[in-house]
């Protein structure tokens, strides 16, 4: 569907006021489903622990590290008590 | 001696806010004596790191993040675009999109029943969207 069939559809000529709304219909339906997922890779840094998360995350579904053995990613399981001690 | 352990019995992550924090399991003869913790930032890899890590050594694209994520409508500059989402969803977009707009006109009567309509057909395109059948596997303790 385009946006011009969507702004026919609901009476509603102005675009960005729609495209707005779509926005806003696309982040609604991705707190319901899981349509969106995607991956990426990025570096392990020596000693480093924390990473940066992407401003468009919604929830993360898993990390997996490379085996550097095998050069396969393994997943690797949440902490549940983070009430740890770190270094 | 070299560490025999799975990666899943070596690291282990959590979300703190906007950041993925990453630990390592250190074993006693990594961590030295007792008082130091047993969860550490994760060591190791001489990969030359470049871009944001400049500088930096570790592992090259040693980590695999995946998550969902808003749909990105960069791509939607006309009308002419397509909506970057599955076709069975259409209708639902039109029902959210139609129950914002009565609700600029407060009829929240109307926007709540588009709001229904619209929760009801994601929540059947998510229920649809594995065939087969619904089995629950038992087990022999399960009476």
């Amino acid at each position: 569907m385009t946006v011009k069939e969507l702004m026919e559809l609901t009476g509603e000529t102005r675009f960005n006021l729609v495209k707005i709304l779509l926005r806003d219909a696309l982040t609604e339906m991705q707190l319901l489903t899981n349509e969106n997922v995607l991956q990426y890779t990025t570096d392990l840094v020596n000693d480093q622990k924390g990473y940066d998360l992407p401003s468009n995350l919604i929830q993360v579904r898993s990390i997996k590290i490379k085996n550097q053995d095998t050069g396969y990613y393994s997943p690797i399981n949440r902490l549940i008590d983070t009430d740890i001690k770190e270094a | 001696m070299a560490d025999t352990r799975s990666m899943k019995e070596r690291y282990f992550y959590f979300v703190r806010g906007r950041q993925l924090v990453v630990l390592e399991n250190k074993t006693a003869k990594d961590y030295g004596n007792v008082n130091n913790p047993t969860y550490q930032p994760p060591t190791g890899g001489t990969d030359t790191l470049d871009g944001v890590n400049d500088g930096e050594v570790g592992f090259t694209e040693g980590l695999l993040i995946e998550y969902t994520a808003i749909p990105d409508l960069a791509e939607v500059l006309s009308e002419s675009d397509n909506i970057p989402i599955a076709d069975a969803l259409n209708t639902a977009i039109v029902d959210y999109v139609k129950g914002r707009l009565v609700e600029d006109v407060q009829d929240f009567r109307k926007k709540e029943y588009y709001m229904v309509k619209f929760k009801e057909r994601v929540a059947k395109y998510a229920r649809m969207k594995t065939g087969g059948s619904r089995v629950v596997q038992g087990t022999g303790f399960m009476r």
